[in-house]
């Protein structure tokens, strides 16, 4: 089979396991967990199902699947677009968000979602990056910030094609109008079969929801000195997702709902790993 | 409704300082080029009885711009002859006159308290030459016999004036003095969470209430002399300037504590100074102050956030005890409860307003029974609650995003596309409106009838 037929093979397989984790029911559905293992800073590439053990609720699993770069991404772009975000902020912000759109491949999709006190979808995932750049193009700051309902938003963008889903938050404000408590929409985002960067420029307090959501979804924060840094965050988020693994497996010996518990190890080396602290499974 | 993006946020305060229009006085000498023309003692005072006995409640008209310019120091100056004034109207055969104790807010064992000093601690009198004391008399004489009830009209339409000046003269055109200069009115700006400057002005807020602490009945089996506490037009004017202070989102809480202290039974009052305390706690004005630089000597009466939870959960019991009925009173109550983690507690209070009327507060009800059971784990009774705030109010996203969130563990698809949908289309008008987004000032909207309703009592006070 060439190079090109197995990562067909991957998304097809990856397209009906995501269809399956749509929706939860009372059967277990196969698991897919996104991971970035790195050595003293670098990534370690050319692993394969064997070489991890994955612990659900501390019972080892077999992964059965181990994909690395091939499959599209589907990139969400959730922007802080408040009054707080005017000026160069801004031009900062839409020139890091089209470097990045720049980085996407033929077969990427990209969704852009802002919010203010207005939670404003401006556009859906597409394969047409040409749209999401038009709509980048049509932001204006004004208001306050409901960082935690547009993250929220964001998270429901996800796509179920089998595309690796990776939502990129940016703020540099307050939350001041949100309704939904972040402790629910964290909870939520356990769910989600999505991975979440943040790139904020607020104090370690008030980026906590941030940093939060980044570690629980297997992402993470990053705090940027101002927006000047943001085009190098944003693709260094980009290649870090890239570089990391999709692995899966049908979780067995566990109980069919509730939280679960992940743990993702290296069977014959030392690694750094980075994924997703568990999942919900049932409802 | 005045929308959450035209609405300048502010919280102010006073200076800790005493002799902050003392500090006021010689920092108008020396940093105002263009200072309005400069009036002794007396024709200031003059000035400003014309002043006030011209003015149209409600209008910022051309007595009110001029006196929109007069300094901190000019205020005071006025504010002791207006006492003075008063006192030669009670009292006709009085010749030596006292600088009045300046009242101050102080934090005590008991929380924020106006504390005005004792008599005893009066400095010397007041220097009047014989013809100012003439003067004096000359402006008297108008204001009829001891108690006769004209000088608290004087002082009570004084009192709207200077209302009048803070509500609706140009601020760019008030004197300022620079911070940590000692003018007693800080304003703290704010801008989604951060601050964005403190400015100071002359405190139009506080001369008002300051003359209308002056107010006095003679109590006719010949005690005490009764004080504003008993006046229903003193007591309109504080109902109605705090409703309009929280409606434009500029939070002093020297005025709503006096209002408090002065009408500790009026449940207006009382669920004023909850939302005052309620709207203090939020996120945006905690970070704000957190990160405000505040010059030394300048005190902020706010204290943490679950410190003004506390607060308002105390006055809106106390405005709930006196008019059980008061239904946007328990909704808030309820809410304050929810933020202390008392969901249950929230829960019995909001089903007690379940036939609320009016469809703001029904939405509000709605919103928050959702949030409420949420946390409770509820869902099933969150999802009806939802629904119902998303019919009451089609537009709002807040009800959506509970809905979707609820709905993200068992039909991502649908929820997903309720959301989403609403999030598409553009903000135009009032297209998506969402009334959580000014729960803060919306507590206030009541402010216009309330402002009309004391302008027809000042003007039945007469001139």
């Amino acid at each position: 089979m060439t190079s090109r037929a197995i990562a067909l093979a991957v998304v097809v397989g990856i397209a009906r396991l995501a269809a399956q984790q749509a929706t939860f029911s009372s059967k277990l559905e196969a698991i897919r967990v996104d991971a970035l293992v790195t050595d003293r800073g670098g990534v370690i590439r050319g692993l394969q199902p064997a070489d991890f053990e994955v612990r659900d609720n501390g019972v080892v699993q077999t992964v059965d699947l181990v994909s690395f770069q091939q499959i599209p991404l589907n990139v969400i772009l959730a922007l802080d677009t408040s009054a707080s975000v005017s000026g160069e902020r801004l031009d900062d912000l839409q020139k890091a968000s089209r470097a990045l759109l720049g980085r996407l491949t033929n077969d990427d999709k990209a969704a852009l979602l802002t919010f203010s006190h207005i939670v404003m979808l401006r556009q859906r995932l597409t394969p047409n990056l040409a749209l999401v750049r038009s709509s980048l193009d049509e932001v204006r700051p004004v208001g306050e910030t409901s960082l935690v309902d547009g993250a929220h938003a964001a998270t429901l963008l996800a796509g179920d094609d089998g595309g690796r889903n990776l939502l990129i938050v940016f703020s540099d404000g307050l939350d001041t109008t949100s309704w939904l408590a972040p402790e629910r929409v964290l909870d939520s985002a356990r769910r989600a079969d999505i991975v979440v960067y943040a790139a904020s420029s607020r104090d370690a307090e008030e980026s906590r929801f941030l940093d939060d959501l980044g570690k629980l979804t297997g992402g993470g924060l990053i705090k940027i000195a101002s927006t000047k840094d943001l085009s190098a965050t944003f693709l260094r988020i980009l290649d870090e997702f890239r570089n990391r693994y999709l692995l899966s497996y049908s979780p067995a010996g566990v109980a069919k709902d509730g939280w679960h518990r992940l743990d993702v190890r290296l069977k014959n080396r030392r690694a750094n790993i980075r994924a997703r602290a568990g999942y919900q499974a049932g409802s | 409704m005045r929308n959450a993006r035209n609405v300048s946020i502010a919280i102010a305060a006073l200076a800790v300082a005493t002799a902050a229009f003392d500090a006021g006085v010689q920092l108008h000498a020396q940093n105002t080029p263009s200072a309005p023309e400069k009036l002794s003692r007396l024709d200031r005072l003059e000035k400003w009885v014309a002043a006030v006995n011209t003015h149209e409640a409600g209008t910022a008209d051309e007595a009110a711009l001029e006196i929109n310019q007069w300094s901190t120091a000019d205020l005071r100056s006025v504010w002791m002859d207006v006492v003075s004034l008063t006192s030669l109207v009670r009292e006709p055969t009085v010749s030596v006159f006292f600088p009045p104790p300046e009242p101050e807010l102080r934090l005590t064992t008991t929380g924020w308290v106006t504390v005005t000093p004792s008599s005893s601690s009066r400095s010397t009198a007041i220097s009047y030459s014989g013809r100012d004391v003439a003067r004096l008399r000359a402006l008297a004489a108008p204001l009829g016999s001891p108690y006769d009830g004209r000088e608290n009209a004087l002082l009570k339409r004084g009192a709207m004036l200077h209302a009048d000046i803070a509500m609706l003269a140009p601020a760019d055109t008030r004197f300022a003095v620079k911070p940590g200069a000692g003018s007693k009115r800080y304003k703290l700006h704010i801008d989604d969470g951060r601050p964005t400057g403190i400015d100071t002005e002359a405190n139009h807020w506080d001369m008002g209430r300051r003359l209308l602490e002056r107010v006095r009945y003679r109590d006719r089996r010949g005690g005490a002399a009764r004080g504003p506490a008993v006046d229903d037009t003193v007591r309109l004017w504080y109902i109605a300037t705090c409703a309009h202070l929280i409606s434009v989102g500029d939070l002093d809480p020297a005025h709503f504590v006096r209002a408090t202290e002065l009408f500790p039974k009026s449940p207006d009052v009382l669920f004023l100074r909850a939302v005052l305390h309620e709207t203090m706690a939020s996120s945006r004005r905690q970070s704000a102050m957190r990160k405000a630089d505040v010059p030394a000597g300048v005190t902020f009466a706010m204290g943490s956030r679950g410190d003004e939870l506390l607060l308002a959960e105390r006055f809106y019991e106390r405005a709930l005890e006196i008019a059980p009925g008061f239904e946007e009173a328990r909704i808030r109550y309820a809410r304050v409860l929810g933020q202390r983690l008392h969901h249950e507690e929230a829960v019995r209070e909001l089903e007690k307003v379940a036939g609320v009327q009016g469809r703001l507060l029904q939405y509000y009800s709605a919103l928050f029974l959702g949030g409420e059971l949420e946390a409770l784990g509820k869902d099933d009774d969150a999802v009806r609650a939802y629904e119902r705030a998303a019919g009451l109010s089609p537009t709002a996203q807040s009800p959506r995003l509970a809905l979707s969130r609820l709905a993200a563990g068992r039909d991502r698809r649908s929820a997903r596309e309720a959301l989403l949908t609403l999030a598409e289309q553009e903000p135009q008008g009032d297209a998506r409106d969402d009334e959580w987004w000014v729960y803060d000032i919306s507590a206030g909207r009541a402010a216009d009838v309330a402002l009309d309703a004391l302008h027809k009592a000042i003007e039945s006070e007469g001139r």
